[in-house]
């Protein structure tokens, strides 16, 4: 029996943010987070935010990210930010469903009051042409997270959306 | 309801346990995707001079993971991927999508195509004992009639005759076409067969 052990999935349509909560806990402390579905009407750029244990989405400008978007056609491109109010950029996507590539993600210690929660991911999407990206990010708050937001740069209502959360069992 | 093995200790589950599954309590956990481990693998290859093929890949899972390792070449060259969407039978040699970034210590390339025969996987990579290429490759929508096929990857391997001793790709790429596709080729160059490779397939599940 593997030690990825699948906790929540959820499928959505027509919304502009999906939160999903009560996953984190203290009975994991690095979670898997798999992307196969994000169709928005309108190119742009997949986010994501914590949420912490109180149920609120933490929009504090409180979040590090750093990036490279790796495109077919084009020069690379790096990007970075620092207390901003999201985790990173976790695809560049264009519209229409075929376009909604693949995003996987991994979180350390969210449940952790003590540290702070971390991330890195790596997408594959096209926006005209193919475009990968692969992420860094970091929350900078010592308090407990439970869940996350997937949301979007252009704030567009995504036409259909799927998440699987998964976490990495420790036998203690 | 609390669920449970029998001799353990309370390791760190999805649902608490304590006692012994009933036919009810395996047929629950199993509807919500909680009854065994979430990694599952589908199919292990060791190849010698050929290329590894996986065929008949599973419907059931939108992302698929290849485990790469002691992937080893003919000749000092790159190594790749096609797909099928006849199971194999033949696997389409155009159209591909990649951008991937290379690093080794001295040297940062960007590696991209809008119109390939295959998806880079990484190289060079060189014929020494020590040089064998390594990843994970993820596949993600290969069964969905209505979306394009794509992979993400990050990979390690050698080439001693230079010495350098470790490089790395990560990245990925995309067949823009529309349908569902069930087969995976690994090779090299272009395209042909692998000295050898040991590959194990794990699809990531769903409910």
């Amino acid at each position: 029996m593997s030690n990825l052990r699948l906790i929540n999935e959820t499928t959505a349509s027509s919304i502009s943010t999906l939160n999903i909560t009560d996953v984190f806990s203290e009975k994991f402390d690095i979670y898997k987070i798999t992307i196969t579905d994000f169709d928005l009407p309108t190119a742009t750029y997949v986010n994501f935010r914590l949420i912490n244990s109180s149920g609120s989405v933490v929009t504090a400008s409180n979040y590090d990210r750093a990036g490279l978007q790796m495109n077919s056609d084009s020069s690379f491109g790096e990007g970075r930010s620092t207390n901003i109010s999201y985790l990173n950029y976790l695809a560049d996507v264009g519209t229409g469903v075929a376009d909604t590539g693949g995003i996987t993600s991994y979180i350390f210690n969210p449940y952790s009051s003590s540290s702070y929660t971390f991330s890195i991911s790596q997408s594959s999407s096209v926006r005209t042409n193919h475009r990968s990206m692969k992420n860094i990010g970091v929350l900078k708050q010592t308090a407990s997270m439970s869940g996350f937001q997937i949301l979007n740069a252009g704030n567009y209502t995504f036409d259909s959306i799927l998440v699987k959360t998964y976490g990495l069992r420790v036998d203690s | 309801m609390p669920f449970g093995y029998t001799g353990q200790n309370q390791p760190n589950q999805t649902v608490s346990n304590s006692g012994v599954f009933s036919i009810t309590d395996v047929a629950e956990l199993q509807s919500q995707g909680k009854l065994g481990g979430s990694l599952e693998l589908i199919e292990s290859q060791s190849v010698t001079s050929a290329f590894c093929d996986f065929t008949n890949l599973p419907s059931n899972y939108d992302v698929l993971m290849f485990q790469i390792k002691q992937m080893k070449v003919t000749t000092q060259t790159n190594v790749r991927l096609r797909i099928s969407n006849d199971n194999g039978s033949s696997y389409i040699s155009s159209g591909y999508q990649y951008a991937l970034q290379r690093g080794y210590p001295s040297t940062f390339t960007e590696l991209k195509s809008t119109s390939a025969g295959e998806i880079l996987l990484g190289g060079d990579v060189g014929t020494n004992a020590v040089d064998n290429f390594n990843a994970y490759v993820y596949m993600y929508n290969a069964n969905n009639s209505g979306k394009y096929t794509f992979f993400t990857l990050q990979s390690i391997w050698g080439l001693a005759s230079a010495s350098i001793y470790s490089l790395f790709t990560f990245g990925g790429g995309v067949l823009p076409t529309a349908e569902i596709h069930n087969a995976v080729r690994f090779g090299e160059g272009g395209f042909s067969a692998l000295s050898g490779a040991e590959i194990k397939l794990y699809g990531v599940k769903q409910i």
